[in-house]
């Protein structure tokens, strides 16, 4: 049964039912009238503070609703990081007022105002809260992507672009829903979590977790609990899928977004919980676009959300007329979006995908679509996974392969090693496509550098085909070293290009703490401890982000009687961090 | 080692260098083994990175002739052969 939706802008000022449970963890629920005072409290903060945009940060999705509700109600703009990483927050925070967080993190920049988002409140009963409706045409939040083409960008939507949306997923997928709880392993803070287990819940009035789950048991766990829809991205529906745990849970639907959910996947989920996974395709700029089930696998096409107008340019490139799109040139009332895909339409106005259009390369005046040969290779029994990219070698760019083996092709790697299980490869391809187009290069990986959506940063993939002079180094580059015989003291730089910032942090890297003491270890070893194990590493303590380009030292001192050395690393006068080596006895 | 083999072993060191193979010793290379297609499996970008290579290093202008071209970087041991007929380096 499809459920009487409360618009968004009404969720607050005249919503549901103050007794209702709006979402729930294990053992606790929340309620709608404890919901409205924590928006109210924050709400009055924030006006209080002043700014109008606030940095919103919670890995909880209640919280994370209740920071979208508050700064709206408090008629500012909610910037959501698409990370909780420090490079990543302070980044976002430089053009925001305030933050509204409730991890433990302080801004560098003491200008800006901060507020803890997770702050008790009693729950007065019948006290007015002084909700207003919200203009649906207002400023409602910025998403921040980290696109498989390596930068973030802020997408801006008003609260109509998703207000209507939850409208028309309500149309296309409340009956299957019904009067299920929303459970989800992706996070709140992208469009599609944001969306399917914040927003939508929140209108329909059904209960939503508001943790994210991680472990496929906790999630057959909580779905066991009650008749529960899980909202999911492909990488962990695959998963789940191998190791069966969705079996038997009960669960409605399954809704997965952000890449192709695998075929086998697909059709086990069909066949574990007896029914397909509901596929939604859209982007950050133009929200859900279509949908699909594939309960017997094959390249079904997709179906267009009502309200969304689909199309092909004349290079045969998807192009997106919606309500629901908030980038793009203003068409009759709906935005006008090109997507980056190219796209073939069925006759009933369904389409199916025909890979990126950045994903067509030109190679000695031949065009390659990378997809096309990724799908031959992926057929090949010896490769699991596959990505390819296009990198410029002399003249000419050359397609480089990343592979992921399956067993009986580790097989061959052993037998042959990496150049002749190359150059087999290649000649298996050779029939099917121009020779100047077959990968020259092979890289044979346990896992191809995915993302937790399941996307491919083309800065990972690129780093595993980068040459000796451009890899990425590993240490800091020393400018200053001085020595006693219980004391060292080196002045670094963190190199801008870090192999350990490969793939992480989208885009806004920090070194790791592992990293730090890894540098730790090898500085040290220059006092002499040359052939001592490092037994343990104690007192850890991680004060302040050490960040690509910044210049610091590391300082070492050596307690000789009790086989420790004490360090620290400093930016100027600030500490980043400190702890002890406790080191193993003199070799005799 | 005789002197004419010289010729052999640097241009499969001009090989590897200029075309980035990863995974093969210049030593590997069959001097008499094909190039292209099978054996290394090169291709005719290849082919035109190797003649702007082979130019700069001895000198020898690769025109376009590709019956000719195919003759002449058919293995290691063509190769050289031209290169000790049109050195002028």
């Amino acid at each position: 049964m499809q459920r009487q939706l409360v618009r968004l802008g009404s969720l607050l000022a005249n919503g549901h039912d103050d007794r209702a449970v709006v979402a729930f963890d294990a053992d606790t629920v929340v309620r709608w009238s404890e919901f409205g005072a924590r928006v109210a409290a924050l709400r009055d903060q924030i006006r209080a503070t002043g700014g109008s945009r606030w940095l919103v940060f919670s890995e909880d999705a209640l919280s994370l609703a209740v920071g979208l509700f508050a700064v709206a109600h408090a008629g500012g703009v909610a910037v959501l990081p698409p990370n909780g990483g420090r490079g990543t927050l302070e980044r976002l925070s430089e053009t925001a007022d305030g933050c509204l967080i409730d991890i433990d993190w302080q801004p560098a920049d003491n200008r800006l105002q901060h507020l803890d988002l997770a702050v008790p409140v009693e729950v007065a009963e019948d006290l007015p809260l002084g909700f207003s409706e919200l203009d649906r045409d207002a400023p409602f939040v910025e998403f921040y992507t980290s696109g498989s083409s390596g930068d973030n960008k802020g997408v801006a939507k008003r609260l109509r672009h998703l207000d209507d949306e939850v409208v028309v997923l309500e149309r296309v997928f409340g009956a299957a829903v019904g009067d299920a709880r929303v459970v989800a392993t992706v996070a709140p803070h992208h469009i599609y979590g944001s969306l399917f287990r914040v927003l939508w819940p929140l209108a329909a009035g059904r209960e939503f977790a508001t943790r994210t789950l991680l472990h496929g048991e906790e999630v057959a766990a909580r779905l066991r609990e009650r008749t529960s829809v899980l909202v999911s991205s492909p990488v962990q529906v695959k998963m789940m899928v191998e190791t069966e745990v969705l079996r038997g849970t009960g669960v409605g639907a399954v809704f997965t977004s952000g890449a192709p959910l695998d075929e086998q996947a697909a059709v086990g989920l069909a066949e574990q919980v007896g029914e397909a996974a509901f596929e939604v395709f859209g982007s950050t700029e133009t929200g859900g676009v279509a949908w699909r089930q594939r309960p017997a696998g094959g390249d079904v096409p997709w179906r267009p959300f009502p309200n969304v107008d689909v199309s092909a340019d004349a290079a045969g490139t998807l192009v997106v007329r919606s309500p629901f799109a908030s980038v793009g040139e203003p068409d009759g009332g709906l935005t006008r979006f090109v997507m980056g895909d190219r796209v073939e339409f069925a006759t009933d106005g369904s389409f199916r995908l025909r890979g990126r259009v950045d994903r067509t390369v030109k190679i000695g005046a031949k065009r390659l679509s990378l997809p096309d040969m990724e799908a031959e290779l992926a057929r090949l029994p010896t490769v699991e996974d596959v990505a390819l990219i296009a990198v410029r070698r002399g003249a000419e760019q050359r397609v480089c392969a990343a592979v992921v083996l399956a067993p009986v092709g580790q097989h061959f790697l052993s037998e042959l090693g990496r150049g002749d299980l190359g150059r087999e490869l290649a000649a298996k391809l050779s029939p099917f496509f121009d020779r100047v187009l077959l990968p020259k290069t092979w890289r044979f990986v346990d896992s191809l550098p995915r993302n937790a959506q399941g996307k491919l940063p083309a800065a990972a993939l690129h780093a595993l085909f980068s040459t000796d002079e451009d890899r990425p180094l590993v240490d800091p580059i020393v400018e200053e070293e001085s020595l006693s015989e219980t004391s060292l003291r080196l002045r670094c730089v963190v190199p801008d290009r870090l192999a350990y910032f490969e793939g992480h942090f989208d885009g806004a890297p920090v070194v790791a703490g592992v990293v730090q003491v890894r540098w730790v270890v090898a500085a040290v070893a220059r006092l002499g401890f040359v052939g001592r194990a490092i037994r343990s590493v104690e007192a850890l303590k991680f004060k302040e982000p050490l960040l690509p380009g910044n210049r610091f030292e590391i300082f070492a001192e050596v307690d000789e009687a009790r086989g420790r050395v004490r360090f620290r690393l400093m930016r100027g006068s600030v500490e980043l961090s400190s702890g002890r080596l406790n080191v193993g006895e003199a070799p005799e | 080692m005789q002197m004419s083999d010289t010729i052999e072993i640097d241009l499969k060191s001009l090989i590897v260098d200029a075309l980035a193979l990863e995974d093969i010793e210049p030593a590997e290379i069959e001097t008499d083994a094909p190039l292209f297609v099978e054996g290394l499996g090169l291709d005719s970008i290849d082919a035109l990175e190797l003649a702007v290579v082979l130019e700069e290093s001895y000198g020898v202008k690769i025109e376009d002739d590709p019956d000719r071209n195919q003759v002449i970087f058919a293995s290691v041991r063509n190769l050289a052969d031209f290169v000790r007929e049109h050195r002028v380096k």
